[in-house]
């Protein structure tokens, strides 16, 4: 995943920061001796997620499937350009026991489907086939979703993709070119 | 000794201390420090991208990754339901209560709750009266800044309210016109004003500044104590929630708002030979007559065609209302006539200006983004909010086996839905999608799935007042029939609910509660 703004985590005050050795007297004027504010970046800001709870094959079916559920449009990334297959890979690798199994068995169901009618992979599916692989999705709408599981997969799969490419500063740097346009609210650091 | 600094235990600490009483609040939380605890994020900033961590809260539907930690902690504070009937308790475990997140919808009950057994048949009375508490919620509304407009509507009965003369937006005047000519009332919502309305800037800080009260934080009661000769309460046994300290305090006199469920199971985990089964159960009725409010979100789900396609302004969409219950109401009330087969009723939230989700869209690809685009923001949604009826069966209970972080017995809770709320959930669906097509709206999607009960965070009852001794737990004056220097002020006092939320109700009875309670002492009779 490519990351810009590297430089963003630029100290907002050298100044203001305390130095480790005794300054010379004629410094001693610039130095603060009270702890600095100093802008940290998130470790999602430099390197590339590396994906690790999807084998290569679940992986190469997820990327598919974002590609066809959420794909780019009228200029804005899509699901994959926003880093979602690797953020994926990360929550569901985080998520209790039922969400994996239902993860896993979906993208399982994903390429026997494809095999079973199309002959081939999910993956290597035209536009046209792969959309009729993703017809359970056409089920009538119910506020808990569907429980057959694989209807159920995709259900949910859709629902969080959509928000986590939404949510991702790839999305909000291409909408507005400002970071701070992305979904922002108050976040409670932890109050022990 | 005050237990508990949310909405109760906020206006009992303002109320007694205004007339002179020397309070201890014991709060087991910490204290929220409203600049220093919160920032500003963005979502891509955050490991889950505002999705949260899967599983971290699996019965707190409303815990984002932002408010994580602001919710009570699910693996510290565990407790045990049937295996089929889920509850979904929702608690904030900090200074403040859940006042510090609540939505500050603000509506009194009427006499079709405190005497509804007068006008059905069904459960109990309360042993107060509309008359009773009127004044009560004359000067709870302004303290919580309540605005909204008075309709002079028998089941809604007017407040003191900063009026709320704000214009409907096109949609909205078109619903309300479309409501009203199938004889359904609507108005505008009655919520409490401020960038805050928490007991933590509302309360608390008055209460701070007549020097009378005291607070401790990180104390979390596991038991009160009771005197063995009189049977009185004279103290609380707390543990200290971070280094797990126990102490025990003194009090002369104990009011008890650690919130419905909480009260109960304190009381519950408090027995002794005076009280075999919990504080003031000689009953037998502590624990019993749980209740909420059914909440049926998004029951109808759509769409106001003339706003499609980029053309929601903001004339055109935004917005809410309320619609209060309109069912089962007699003279004075405002009403559908009609007999219905289920009793009491429900009201409704309505809102313009979303978006349909894209599941209720019903397509996936370039598809959805289209249709999305078209409907940004073109959405109208409601929510139910429905009556449940209050049955002995429906409790909380000690579970004995299981113990939280601090070591004590944890609550089973086990309540159900009946008949009763079925057929009232369904009616609700069905009037719902009348009304948004009377008013030329397109309905997306509906339904009369209730959320597991808790989930409204209403939950009621289990400390149910009541004239009769031996059916109820406290008096018309929230003091225990069997502890007289024992009061609890929470939701956990109310003897039915009505469709109303609760907040404004249960902060009139504290303040009544609370300053019979001091006028007493003043008597030396309590
Ligand atoms: C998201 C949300 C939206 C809501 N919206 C509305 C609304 O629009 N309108 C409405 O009327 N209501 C609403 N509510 C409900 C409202 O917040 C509660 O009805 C109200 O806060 C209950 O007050 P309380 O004092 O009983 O409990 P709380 O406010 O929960 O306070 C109880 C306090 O007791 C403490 N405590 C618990 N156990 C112990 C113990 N053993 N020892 C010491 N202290 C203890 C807790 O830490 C807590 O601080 C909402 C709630 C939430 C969370």
């Amino acid at each position: 995943m490519k990351r810009r703004n590297l430089l963003r985590g630029a100290v907002l005050a050298p100044a203001a920061v305390a130095v480790a050795a005794p300054a010379p007297a004629q410094y001693a004027a610039q130095v603060s001796d009270t702890a600095a504010k100093v802008a940290v970046n998130m470790p999602s800001y430099v390197g590339a997620q590396r994906a690790s709870f999807f084998d290569e094959l679940e992986t190469k079916a997820l990327r598919a499937l974002a590609a066809v559920m959420v794909p780019t449009y009228n200029g804005m990334p899509g699901a994959v350009e926003c880093g979602v297959v690797e953020f994926f890979d990360f929550l569901v690798s985080q998520a209790p026991e039922a969400k994996q199994q239902l993860w896993r068995t979906g993208l399982h169901e994903l390429d026997a489907r494809s095999l079973q009618a199309h002959g081939a992979r999910f993956e290597k599916l035209s536009e046209a086939q792969a959309n009729a692989v993703l017809e359970p999705l056409k089920v009538k709408w119910t506020f808990y979703g569907p429980q057959e599981p694989f209807a159920k997969f995709l259900w949910e799969a859709r629902g969080e993709m959509v928000q986590a490419t939404l949510n991702s500063r790839e999305y909000a740097e291409a909408n507005t070119g400002r970071r701070s346009a992305a979904a922002s609210n108050y976040y409670w650091r932890s109050l022990d | 000794m005050i237990i508990g600094s949310g909405a109760g235990g906020g206006m009992a600490a303002w109320a007694l201390t205004r007339l002179g009483v020397k309070c201890l609040m014991l709060e087991a939380g910490p204290v929220v420090d409203w600049e220093a605890d919160r920032k500003l994020v963005s979502a891509y900033d955050l490991p889950f991208r505002g999705l949260g961590k899967p599983g971290r809260f699996p019965h707190v539907t409303q815990a984002g990754e932002f408010d994580a930690n602001m919710w009570a902690d699910e693996q510290q504070n565990p407790y045990t339901y049937p295996k089929d009937d889920p509850y979904y308790w929702v608690r904030i475990r900090a200074l403040g209560g859940k006042t510090l997140r609540w939505g500050r919808a603000s509506w009194r009950l009427s006499d079709y709750e405190f005497k509804c057994k007068d006008h059905d048949g069904e459960g109990d009375n309360w042993p107060v009266s509309y008359k009773d508490l009127a004044p009560f919620y004359d000067r709870v509304e302004p303290i919580l800044r309540v605005s909204g407009r008075n309709e002079g509507w028998g089941q809604m009965p007017d407040g003191k309210l900063l009026a709320d003369d704000s214009r409907d937006s096109e949609s909205i005047a078109r619903f309300r016109e479309a409501a009203g000519k199938l004889g359904v009332p609507t108005t505008k919502p009655r919520r409490a004003t401020g960038t805050l309305a928490a007991s933590t800037n509302l309360l608390l800080p008055d209460a701070m500044a007549t020097g009378k009260l005291t607070i401790v934080g990180n104390a979390v009661v596991r038991e009160l104590s009771v005197d063995a000769n009189t049977g009185l309460v004279n103290g609380a046994h707390y543990v200290d929630r971070r280094s797990g300290q126990e102490f025990h305090v003194p009090a002369k006199r104990v009011v008890l708002s650690a919130s419905t469920l909480e009260s109960t199971r304190l009381l519950l985990n408090s027995r002794s030979p005076r009280h075999p089964a919990g504080l003031g159960n000689s009953s037998g009725v502590l624990g019993h007559y749980l209740f909420d409010q059914f909440y049926i979100k998004g029951v109808v789900s759509a769409v106001v065609p003339q706003a499609r396609g980029g053309r929601a302004s903001r004339t055109m969409m935004g917005g809410a209302g309320y619609i209060p219950r309109f069912v089962n109401v007699k003279a004075g009330g405002k009403g559908v006539a009609g007999k219905r087969d289920f009793l009491r009723g429900y009201a409704y939230d309505f809102g313009s200006g979303g978006t349909p989700s894209v599941a209720q869209l019903g397509t996936w690809g370039e598809p959805m983004w289209k249709a999305l685009e078209d409907v940004r923001g073109a959405g109208f949604g409601m929510t139910t909010m429905g009556e449940v009826l209050p049955k002995h069966e429906n409790h909380a209970r000690i579970n004995p086996d299981v113990k939280d972080a601090w070591g004590i017995p944890v609550l089973h809770i086990q309540q159900k839905y009946g008949e009763n709320e079925f057929k009232m959930a369904k009616h609700s669906e069905e009037m719902a999608v009348a009304m948004c097509k009377a008013a030329g709206f397109e309905v997306v999607a509906s339904h009369a799935q209730m959320v597991p009960p808790g989930e409204s965070i209403h939950e009621l009852g289990t400390c149910r007042m009541g004239a009769d001794a031996k059916r109820s737990v406290l008096n018309g004056w929230n003091q225990s029939h069997d502890v007289k220097n024992l009061f609890v002020v929470d939701g956990s006092a109310f003897v039915s609910g009505g469709s109303q939320n609760p907040t404004l109700t249960l902060m009139a009875l504290a303040l009544r509660a609370s300053e019979y309670l001091a006028e007493g002492m003043k008597r030396g009779e309590i």
